[in-house]
């Protein structure tokens, strides 16, 4: 009973902080009816055949949460086509492209972040998935000026991968 | 009013604890601790890694509400539904003079 008391207290005073943190935020802004119409993306390299879970599940996400749902792949799913609640955005990767891309591999590089960049800020998008290990590797290769999402995506990853492997839990 | 919303925030967590133990969700020391260290940044890659380590954490709306304080995301940008149909240009054929489109 004294161990879920401190348990309760300890929770109290987390709120209260963070509460006060909120609100030095919000007394420098818009009121929350106002906010910005913005969107969360799923970024993905190849083709997926059959079944997609991983898109249902941010497409399910974006609907919950009230973002538009941004698919940034070099290939657009059949679960795309005619479908209203989600925006396809085509990303140029260089290995899955036909013929190597002019100026190399690094100019395809540069490329992609181009497009990326001007897809995310187009869409305002504030938050980004990765689904794979070659979107993974893509993020690897982002430069320092890429889109603060694509770096803050591959430092969530890192995050991510460091706690598991901390958790002792298998990846 | 701060103070109210401060002890409101307090008694809320402390009930949900008690009453509900872990069922209930309340935000982490480690999510708090990200956001705390956003707002003390106060830039865009800390409002941006925030959301991306707690895509559907407590703070998310206030963290959209900082980028857009800060200008990293604006105004609502209107974006018309995809039509039913596809619909025929009608006067594209007096504009292309290749008449292709």
């Amino acid at each position: 009973m004294f161990g879920r008391f401190s348990r309760a207290i300890a929770a109290g005073r987390r709120a209260a902080a963070a509460a006060e943190a909120a609100r030095a935020v919000a007394a420098h802004d818009l009121p929350p009816d106002a906010g910005p119409e913005v969107g969360w993306a799923l970024l993905r390299l190849g083709e997926v055949a059959g079944a997609d879970p991983r898109l249902d599940a941010h497409r399910a996400f974006c609907r919950a949460r009230g973002y538009r749902c941004l698919l940034l792949s070099d290939s657009i799913p059949a679960a795309c086509v005619g479908a209203r609640d989600i925006v396809f955005e085509h990303v140029p990767w260089p290995p899955h492209g036909g013929s190597p891309p002019a100026g190399g591999f690094q100019a395809g590089v540069d490329y992609a972040f181009r497009r990326l960049g001007l897809a995310l800020a187009f869409w305002q998008v504030v938050g980004c998935d990765c689904d794979g290990a070659e979107a993974a590797g893509l993020l690897e290769l982002a430069p320092a000026d890429a889109h603060p999402a694509l770096i803050s995506a591959r430092a969530a990853a890192v995050h991510k991968e460091r706690a598991l492997l901390e958790s002792g839990r298998p990846c | 009013m701060a103070r109210v919303s401060r002890w409101a925030s307090f008694w809320r967590a402390f009930i949900a604890v008690l009453l509900g133990g872990s069922a209930v969700h309340a935000a982490s020391q480690a999510e708090v601790n990200a956001w705390n260290a956003a707002v003390s940044a106060n830039t865009t890659d800390g409002y941006y890694l925030y959301l991306s380590l707690y895509p559907a954490g407590d703070y998310v709306d206030e963290a959209i509400a900082a980028l857009g304080r800060l200008g990293a995301v604006g105004t609502a940008r209107r974006v018309d539904p995809i039509p039913a149909s596809p619909s025929t240009p009608s006067d594209s054929a007096g504009t292309d003079p290749t008449g292709l489109y």
